[in-house]
């Protein structure tokens, strides 16, 4: 038999586990065990997850559903009415569990100040290959300041500070830009909890369509319809409602996943970390925005203003930007290459077999800024005889290629 | 209840259950049995006539007395099975009075309980019970065996529930 002794300290450990203790047994082992709670009390409660109400309201939902098939036990006609009444209830709480599940990710959000997570990028193929591109860890918080640390990736040691409003990279990068992409596709933070919940809130759906566990946490999985933009899944974890991983359409052959595989929540990042604008060895990113690429021919005397546009899709080639982070498609951050495809594909629009109709050395440099590049085409098995083309994601040596038009021999 | 009523009834849970569930807390301390009470007395309170009888402003005050009666009743049945409690024949007084302790007054009790204490059992209440370590955790922090934890942590919750109830019996006169 255990002894009072025990059976209080079990009873103290039961408490710190949130869950409910056994019963004291005696008045003198009650009178202890009120004391116990009594001093927890000098602690914050531990509050439910945020579904709490949620669930509460489904289970009243329940509870009269119940009420409505005893019914039809009782009374045939009213076995109708109680089961259409069910059903609007199944209904209407379906609907307002995926509503409730968006307010209550804001709500949950609305109790967190900063947090501190590592944050991984994962692509993956058509095929369900999948490449961990980079690790991050993220310290961010409401006011829009963040510190990203890259841990592993091509980016490995680059550290990322904001205030809100400026950003400084460490180490400093030596490409004139004097900014290297945090994260593949732009030098944004992507996977900021509280941009996710204001995307969810203007979104044009979304539906949680079953659960599933990230990271070892049981997670709703949320389809979003965007009201601009690919759909996207989105996982959120069941007990803090904070989103722990999102997942973009297939494009392109390209998927991305975004996911914190930890997460913890915090008064404040941490002022060290912040400190960046103080640190010589940071350096203030500069975007270059609004800025106009020097003017082509500036150096050369080359004309930059294509006869023909291309037409071009941002997101795909956001997605291509994706591919070349993770090794794919290596040609696109080679402009010849690119150019080389591009009118090998005017020739033979099914496709290419064999050989390129047009070879590598039949393109001259005409002009190149590091960000725009034209091609003069010495071949005579084409019409065109120029290419431009701009690396429209990213302006350094990471960025790819993509053709924006091209001038037809006269 | 039609959906009209299902509906209010969801909203009113959404709008009370975050003071309700800290009340019950408070008293239970632990978050499954506040999960449990709280959804309980929902259950019970909106299938209460009593409750389309009160205003708005009275529903957290009857939702508060139903839980309080709630945990009463677990309590109860810890020590004799099948003991229930009629909601609907509570005393008006009890229902709408409950919820009213100071909680201030009451943590100032209790610090002021703990700071009498011996350094040791308050130093072996604070790491197992504020700071949540567990018993094998304390003992390395405090440098002594588990056994001792166990018996220290014993001694000052029964000197501290001794403190309380002389405090509490003081100011009663």
């Amino acid at each position: 038999m255990k002894s009072n002794i025990v059976k209080l300290s079990e009873y103290i450990d039961r408490l710190n586990k949130e869950k409910t203790p056994p019963a004291a047994g005696c008045a003198e082992m009650e009178r202890l065990c009120a004391a116990a709670r009594r001093v927890k009390s000098l602690k914050p409660p531990a509050m439910p997850g945020a579904d709490f109400p949620d669930k509460v309201i489904q289970s009243l939902a329940g509870d009269k559903k119940r009420r409505a098939r005893r019914g039809r036990r009782l009374l045939g006609g009213a076995a109708a009415a109680a089961a259409v009444l069910a059903l609007t209830f199944l209904v209407y709480f379906a609907a307002l569990r995926d509503i409730n599940i968006v307010s209550a990710m804001e709500q949950a959000y609305s109790r967190i100040n900063a947090y501190h997570g590592t944050l991984e990028v994962v692509f993956s193929n058509e095929a369900g290959e999948r490449q961990v591109q980079s690790v991050l860890d993220v310290w961010a918080d409401k006011q829009g300041r963040y510190a990203i640390d890259v841990l592993e990736g091509a980016y490995k040691g680059l550290k990322t500070v904001s205030d809100g409003e400026k950003i400084w990279q460490s180490p400093v990068h030596e490409n004139g830009l004097g900014v290297m992409p945090v994260f593949s596709e732009t030098y944004e933070f992507i996977f900021e909890l509280g941009s996710e919940i204001e995307a969810l809130k203007s979104a044009k759906s979304a539906k949680i369509t079953g659960e599933d566990t990230v990271a070892g946490r049981p997670a709703f999985v949320l389809e979003v319809t965007p009201e601009g933009g690919l759909p996207y899944t989105l996982w959120v974890d069941k007990e803090s409602k904070i989103p722990l991983q999102k997942e973009g359409a297939m494009y392109n052959a390209v998927r991305y996943t975004t996911r914190y595989t930890e997460i913890t929540f915090a008064d404040s990042i941490p002022e060290e970390l912040l400190k960046a604008a103080l640190n010589p060895d940071y350096q203030e990113a500069d975007f270059g925005e609004g800025e106009s690429p020097a003017p082509a021919g500036e150096d050369s005397g080359a004309s930059y203003e294509p006869e023909v546009r291309v037409e071009v899709d941002l997101e795909a080639e956001k997605a291509q930007q994706l591919a070349a982070d993770s090794g794919s498609s290596p040609w696109r951050l080679d402009p010849v290459f690119t150019a080389q495809v591009f009118v090998s594909l005017q020739i033979s629009p099914e496709g290419i077999t064999g050989d390129y109709p047009v070879d590598y050395e039949d393109f001259v440099i005409a002009h190149s800024d590091g960000r725009r590049m034209k091609l003069d085409v010495l071949s005579d098995k084409t019409d065109i005889k120029a290419v431009y083309l701009e690396r429209l994601i990213r302006q350094n040596e990471t960025g790819i290629w993509t053709v924006v038009g091209y001038d037809l021999s006269r | 209840m039609n959906e009209e009523q299902l509906r209010f009834a969801a909203e009113v849970c959404r709008q009370t259950w975050e003071p309700l569930y800290r009340f019950v807390y408070y008293r239970v301390q632990n978050r499954e049995e506040a999960e449990d009470v709280t959804q309980e007395t929902f259950f019970k309170a909106l299938s209460s006539p009593r409750f389309h009888e009160i205003g708005r402003t009275e529903h957290l005050a009857f939702f508060k007395a139903v839980a309080a009666n709630l945990i009463r009743d677990r309590w109860r049945r810890d020590k004799a099975r099948g003991i229930k409690v009629d909601i609907d024949s509570l005393p008006e007084g009890e229902i709408f009075s409950a919820g009213g302790t100071d909680a201030v007054d009451e943590q100032l009790l209790i610090r002021e309980a703990l700071a009498q204490l011996g350094e040791e059992q308050r130093k072996v209440v604070g790491l197992r019970i504020l700071k949540g370590y567990s018993v094998s955790e304390t003992a390395r922090i405090m440098g002594i065996k588990a056994g001792h934890v166990r018996v220290l942590q014993y001694r000052a919750l029964k000197n501290l529930a001794d403190i309380l109830s002389k405090e509490e019996t003081h100011d009663e006169k």
